[in-house]
């Protein structure tokens, strides 16, 4: 068992995107609600283990809002890792950029820690052992 | 209560590191109950017994510098066998002392696995390897601290705020040096308790030597070293105390030789004269117990060392490690040594009449180092090969000049046209002007310990120094 303690930077437009966290054995790690901004999302997970992040309500058309002039985004409906702790002890933030792959929808696969589609992202956890999970990786 | 204080992994050595045996005699006189060990020896040994000969040195290259082509496994078995033998003293603190940035690695990793097994010890870590620098903010001791991997850490002399902070542990703020940046230095070396090796697993060592602090500090000012951010002042061990040391350990352990971990042991002219005679006059009278000694050392001007000095220093030295660092003269001056070539000749000379062993040390490619100095030097070697092996028995030419930071060549960078390539790493820098680059300098030292060698001198380098040049190369 570990504890895992994933920071989120949530972005709202016409709402949040939902996030269900379920590991292979289909035991729900969590469903709450999340909010605008900074969340923290705590997990103590049976290992080894692979979890997946369930991501669900967006309209990608509806709640991604452009400014049509310049093409830039004004608001989004998102939700970015910006941490991974293991037992208290962050993963480095390079690595966390790259750990992550979104499976969309549409069949599109997002090597990205932000994720602004619906879909599945799988982490992977293959040791029992904290720091096992945190040598192997090292950046 | 009880303390453990160990030694953190990674320090290529085949001597005792002093810190824990120090720090358990200044604890012990204060009533803690403390246990010291050194897990850097009983590392490399557990590495050396257990794994592959190339596994050594991938594994010291891993806690070296973070390397990560590894295999994970053996580097937990590694922090866990570390983990395991602090856990078996069965501690309430533990006290892990980073002798140099390359104990980093180890001890971040040490420090996860202890907090994992044992979440009640309290974890300090100090040493001067916490810090780049002791000037510096930036350091992994602050970051451990804010991920509450440890409890505490020290900055600066241990021997006072580590057994104050473990009995005044519910008010550190009242304790020099702890979590903070601001230390004191200790206000006097004398009459503390002697450094105490009595749970240090002897049969580990090849150099069955114990370490010596008889200073702290230098009354040098070298430009390319950063003594001077760790000591500001100069202090130095009356020569009766430090005999009085050394008679201690004999009865103790039975060991006759001593090496000063000093920055030079004769800083202090006087005393230093003192220690020499109560050595000569002891190793008279006890010819079959005679007490040794290895340490740093100046070389001085023949005005300041007559041939007397090299007399007595015969009686008891056997090798001085004296820091030459550069065959040309104005180099030499430009990094602050205050002898000339002629002093330099006088004093090999008299450890050649007197056979007192010498280790050479020079640093390859100094900021104002030209292809002219180069040839100037493997020349040197080729001229004075009768000093091989009598009274230079072994030259070490390092992994070449690094600008650290907090020395003068750091300060002066701008003015000397020094371009730091890679801020992390001080071996990476350029002198475009006189064509000074790492390249170059690669170049020299090779050629140089080619040159050397070909001269008949015993060309010796450390394990660290090829890492250090490998990763010059890339």
């Amino acid at each position: 068992m570990i504890n895992l303690l994933l920071h989120l930077e949530v972005g709202e437009s016409n709402g949040v995107m939902n996030l269900t966290i379920v590991d292979h054995h289909d035991k729900i790690y969590w469903s709450d609600k999340l909010s605008e901004g900074k969340n923290v999302v705590e997990l103590d997970v049976d290992t080894p283990n692979k979890l997946v992040f369930n991501l669900s309500g967006k309209n990608n058309r509806r709640d991604t809002i452009l400014d049509k002039s310049t093409g830039k985004i004004l608001k989004d409906k998102f939700i970015k890792i910006t941490s991974v702790e293991i037992n208290g002890k962050p993963l480095n933030k390079n690595v966390v950029a790259k750990m992550f792959v979104l499976h969309t929808e549409s069949k599109e696969q997002i090597n990205s820690s932000f994720w602004g589609f619906n879909g599945s992202v799988d982490f992977d956890l293959p040791y029992a052992d904290a720091l096992d999970l945190h040598l192997t990786n090292l950046e | 209560m009880k303390l453990l204080i160990t030694s953190v992994p990674w320090t290529d050595t085949e001597s005792p590191l002093l810190a824990p045996a120090l720090l358990k005699g200044m604890c012990m006189a204060r009533g803690i109950n403390t246990v010291a060990i050194d897990c850097n020896q009983e590392v490399l040994h557990f590495i050396k017994t257990t794994f592959e000969k190339q596994d050594l040195k991938i594994l010291q290259e891993f806690f070296y510098n973070g390397i990560k082509i590894f295999d994970h496994k053996k580097v937990r078995s590694v922090i866990d066998y570390i983990v395991e033998r602090i856990l078996s003293y069965d501690p309430t603190h533990v006290a892990l002392s980073l002798l140099t940035y390359t104990s980093k690695i180890a001890c971040e990793w040490i420090c996860f696995r202890l907090r994992q097994k044992a979440p009640h010890v309290k974890i300090i870590i100090g040493g001067a390897g916490i810090f780049n620098t002791l000037e510096s903010k930036q350091n992994i001791a602050e970051t451990l601290l804010q991920q509450k991997q440890i409890d505490f850490y020290i900055k600066g002399d241990g021997d006072v705020s580590l057994p104050d902070l473990v009995l005044k542990e519910s008010a550190p703020r009242e304790v020099h040096g702890v979590n903070s940046v601001e230390w004191k230095q200790v206000p006097d070396l004398n009459r503390s308790p002697f450094p105490d090796y009595s749970d240090y697993n002897m049969d580990l060592y090849e150099n069955m030597s114990i370490g010596i602090v008889g200073s702290r500090g230098c009354v040098r000012r070298c430009t390319f070293c950063d003594i001077h951010e760790h000591w500001k002042k100069y202090q130095w061990r009356t020569a009766e105390d430090i005999f009085q040391e050394l008679l201690w350990h004999y009865e103790k352990t039975k060991v006759t030789k001593f090496k000063f971990q000093d920055s030079l042991i004769n800083g202090n002219q006087i005393e230093f004269r003192k220690l020499m005679k109560l050595l000569a006059e002891h190793n008279k009278k006890n010819t079959d117990e005679q007490l040794k000694w290895s340490s740093f050392f100046i070389f001085r001007p023949q005005t300041q060392m007559p041939e007397q000095d090299w007399i007595d220093i015969s009686k008891s030295a056997y090798q001085l490690t004296v820091g030459i660092e550069s065959i040309n003269e104005q180099v030499r001056f430009h990094m602050g040594k205050k002898f000339t070539n002629e002093d330099m000749h006088y004093c090999f000379d008299m450890c050649a009449k007197y056979n007192i062993p010498c280790h050479m040390l020079l640093i390859v490619g100094y900021v104002t180092d030209t292809e002219q100095t180069h040839k100037e030097t493997m020349q040197w070697f080729q001229s004075n090969k009768h000093y091989a092996p009598n009274p230079i028995g072994s030259v070490s030419l390092g992994g070449t000049l690094g600008i650290l930071p907090g020395t003068e060549l750091y300060r002066r960078k701008d003015e000397l046209g020094i371009q730091l390539k890679d801020e992390l790493f001080d071996h990476k820098w350029s002198i475009e002007k006189t064509a000074n680059t790492p390249s170059v300098r690669l170049k020299w030292s090779a050629e140089q310990t080619l040159a050397c060698k070909n001269a008949g001198f015993n060309v010796t380098s450390m394990t660290d120094n090829h890492l250090l040049m490998e990763q010059m190369m890339k």
